[in-house]
């Protein structure tokens, strides 16, 4: 969506144009969802987030000033969002130096769990959700919502620094983990 | 070093995903720069649970309730600021014209118990005709 046609919508909206607002909720629900989730992991609390994010944007949409992409403004509220929910009913937040705290666990004795690394795909999910959440929202912004390093400190209030250093940490991370997983897996063929 | 061969490949996928293509030097693990391709490739694909088909009409749903809210609102300070202002000027006029208006006050006075039982009368037929509202299945 181009500037001009972005302001048209708003202007819509701000007017009271209920299908502006719902082709508003048709473009940017994947977007909240996907980072809602990143932060706030079980599924109908994530809706719930979401459903309060487009009621806050709807709020607030006067004093959008385009001073940002309105993805990157509508990203923001809902990862701010998300992390209120979760501070709020004290969902595992890990904050500082996640990588002290943090090993993925892909070695369990559980036979589900090894019909699961079976399927690189579940393997590599389980493990995404492992991550510290810093790690889960920049690979999520970066790479399922193509936001780049700039946009997602301006999402996050993180410094371009530690995005980029948490994108190469968490890749890395799981690339270790994986790589082992495709070993097993020729091996077992 | 190996924390320099991540991040080569980190930043020569980084470079493809713009549509930079660069060949890959001879130097890079092949079984690295695989299980990358393979994380990317994942990173990209959306997640196996989205959300639930009600979720945009519930959305709409709590813009609607969220707009007659704030319009009931708007409403009810409108008609709390005329009332206000009906006031003042009924009172400003009865201490202007007080003399003037002795006489019908006095008929006020004398008619005062119908008034009320009028006033109350068509209050009450409006909270009933609210409850019997709020009741009906069909409303």
């Amino acid at each position: 969506m181009t500037m001009v046609e972005e302001k048209k919508m708003i202007a819509q909206i701000i007017k009271g144009d209920t299908n502006a607002f719902s082709s508003l909720v048709d473009k940017y629900q994947n977007l909240i969802f996907h980072v809602v989730k990143r932060v706030v992991p079980e599924q109908m609390d994530a809706e719930d987030v979401s459903q309060e994010v487009f009621v806050k944007v709807y709020r607030s949409i006067g004093s959008f000033k385009h001073q940002s992409k309105l993805s990157t403004w509508i990203a923001k509220i809902a990862y701010l969002t998300a992390l209120n929910h979760a501070k709020k009913y004290k969902r595992n937040l890990t904050e500082d130096y996640p990588e002290a705290v943090v090993r993925l666990k892909s070695d369990q004795d559980n036979p589900a769990e090894q019909l699961s690394k079976k399927n690189t795909s579940e393997h590599l999910n389980k493990l995404i959700e492992q991550l510290p959440e810093q790690y889960r929202i920049v690979v999520t912004l970066f790479h399922l919502e193509e936001f780049s390093v700039e946009e997602i400190n301006e999402t996050t209030g993180m410094p371009e620094g530690t995005v980029k250093s948490y994108l190469y940490r968490a890749r890395k991370m799981l690339k270790d983990k994986i790589k082992d997983h495709l070993k097993d897996d020729y091996e077992e063929r | 070093m190996k924390k320099d061969e991540d991040f080569r490949i980190q930043k020569l996928l980084d470079q493809k995903m713009k549509g930079i293509e660069n060949q890959a030097p001879e130097t890079i693990d092949a079984e690295d720069l695989e299980a990358y391709e393979v994380l990317y490739g994942h990173l990209k694909e959306k997640p196996g649970q989205g959300l639930s088909l009600s979720f945009k009409s519930n959305v709409l749903r709590k813009i609607e309730t969220e707009r007659k809210q704030a319009s009931d609102t708007k409403f009810y300070w409108l008609l709390g600021f005329m009332l206000l202002a009906g006031m003042v000027v009924i009172a400003s006029l009865f201490l202007i014209f007080k003399d003037a208006l002795a006489p019908s006050l006095g008929v006020l006075d004398k008619y005062k118990g119908f008034i009320l039982i009028g006033v109350s009368a068509i209050v009450s037929f409006n909270l009933v005709e609210r409850k019997l509202q709020k009741h009906d299945p069909k409303q």
